[in-house]
């Protein structure tokens, strides 16, 4: 069994911001387009 | 005991049996070998005692850990609810978002904000002061403070952003508290000098940019005051300023330019060779407040908007550079977004506080001011009282989209507001796969 992307930690969401924002991602829309 | 999380949801098989299997709620994808799916299918009546394998101990463990499989007893809705309240009320996280100016030195025909500022564009000696100190006496409990400059066009109020940046850098340094910024520009002002500034001097590190697409397009759209080009300046500054700061490309999208993002993403990639710095991301142009007037007739089709993302990403895929799209990695949310969240304000440059971007401007919108601090007047309640909707309490894609807009579902009673790009979010996952095994 082996993990490409792991859980992440309830306290990384937080984050968040209106533009969702964090270190590996930069800043994307609030409502995501995948 | 064990039983297997609700949010599961297996993505795609491949050739060696093995299930590529992603939890929503936690954001964990993992490759599922035939022996850990022989545990996990089995999960509501292994007993764990009779593991006799430090193989099938591990599995276990990493299933629990990434929330594939969850103690019997839980009730992840209830989770999940309970993790958004915590998010939502508690005050670790300071986040404000300035606008040091309503002003702008472009006049892009879809914004809204032309159409809402009615009052003075630019912060006085007063409001900054006031902001000063509604910051320190918010800050006080935080373990962490960010902000996101915004507009208007901020650049064209530096000497604001370091004044201020300067006092929220000292006092955050004072209380042990981290301190970060990004900032939502057009690029114009943003030369290398100022990138470098920013970045040193007001701790900025990552800003936002829009381009619209290439460059005839793009400056149909995305309109200097004066009447110039805006593209060639832009991406000169993106060419000089991107081992500076992490830029990030928005591409705001609408019927009039649906079909050229192709050609920008392929100047992005391979002509201009940006790197993995700069990555992009599209966003379609909606009428979501009463000051949108965009036309109708251009807005986008959802489908229509999701097919070509897709395109573009099998794209960017196949060439390797998923990683240039900074959408392509899917997780989840506490809450639908920050607006929802109390320690979290807008503030306008006349020291006004709004819950949502969209809102600025709009008088009849304002939560409280810099100076009295929030109000919780009813529109402060409605949206730190917006609760999921029941329609969305089966919903497997919940976690990653938590009922959607608040400004939509604020206007129209709490329907859930179902975001298009979440159409395509398991073969963005199956792109993620490939992209690793390759």
């Amino acid at each position: 069994m082996e993990l490409i992307i792991e859980a992440i930690e309830n306290d990384k969401l937080e984050a968040e911001t209106c533009i969702l924002y964090d270190e590996s991602e930069g800043i994307i829309g609030c409502t995501i387009y995948w | 005991m064990f039983k297997k999380s609700y949010y599961n949801e297996i993505i795609t098989h491949n050739n060696n049996g093995e299930i590529i299997l992603f939890n929503s709620r936690t954001g964990a994808l993992t490759i599922m070998n035939k022996e850990a799916q022989e545990i996990y299918n089995n999960i509501e009546n292994i007993d764990e005692s009779l593991f006799k394998e430090d193989k099938q101990k591990e599995y276990l463990t990493k299933m629990q850990e990434n929330g594939f499989i969850v103690n019997i007893n839980t009730d992840e809705l209830k989770l999940m609810e309970a993790v958004e309240n915590i998010a939502r009320y508690n005050d670790k996280l300071l986040t404000l978002t300035i606008a040091p100016t309503t002003a702008c030195n472009m006049a892009c025909p879809y914004c809204y904000e032309g159409n809402n500022i009615k009052h003075k564009p630019s912060m006085d000696e007063e409001v900054k002061n006031n902001l000063i100190k509604f910051f320190i006496n918010k800050v006080k409990n935080a373990k962490a403070f960010k902000v996101c400059w915004y507009g208007g066009e901020p650049l064209l109020e530096k000497q604001t952003i370091a004044e201020l940046s300067s006092e929220f850098v000292k006092v955050c340094a004072q209380l042990g508290v981290h301190y970060s910024a990004s900032m939502v520009t057009n690029g114009v002002l943003l030369d290398y000098e100022t990138a470098r500034y920013l970045k040193e001097e007001c701790k900025v590190n990552s800003v936002q940019i829009t381009l619209d697409g290439p460059k005839e397009i793009n400056d149909q759209r995305r309109l200097l005051k004066n009447g110039g080009s805006s593209f060639d300046i832009i991406t000169k500054n993106i060419d000089d300023i991107k081992e500076i700061l992490n830029v990030t490309i928005r591409i705001n999208v609408d019927n009039s330019n649906l079909d050229y993002i192709g050609e920008l993403v392929d100047y992005i990639i391979n002509n201009k060779k940006w790197g993995r710095k700069v990555k992009f991301y599209m966003y379609p142009v909606v009428n979501k407040c009463n000051e949108c007037n965009h036309d109708d007739k251009l807005l986008c089709d959802d489908n229509e908007l999701s097919k070509t993302i897709k395109e573009i990403m099998g794209k960017v895929c196949n060439n390797g550079s998923i990683e240039f799209m900074a959408n392509s990695y899917i997780k989840p949310r506490n809450l639908s977004c920050s607006a929802t969240k109390y320690n979290n304000y807008l503030v306008d440059p006349e020291g006004d506080l709004y819950k949502c971007w969209s809102q600025i401007g709009n008088k009849d919108m304002v939560v409280g001011n810099i100076r009295e601090g929030e109000k919780l007047n009813p529109e402060h309640v409605k949206w730190i009282t917006l609760n999921l909707p029941k329609e969305c309490e089966e919903c497997k894609k919940l976690p990653l989209c938590k009922g959607g807009c608040g400004l939509l579902r604020i206007n129209n009673g709490n329907k859930p507001v179902c975001d298009v790009g979440l159409v395509n979010y398991k073969n963005t996952l199956e792109l993620k796969y490939k992209e690793y095994v390759r």
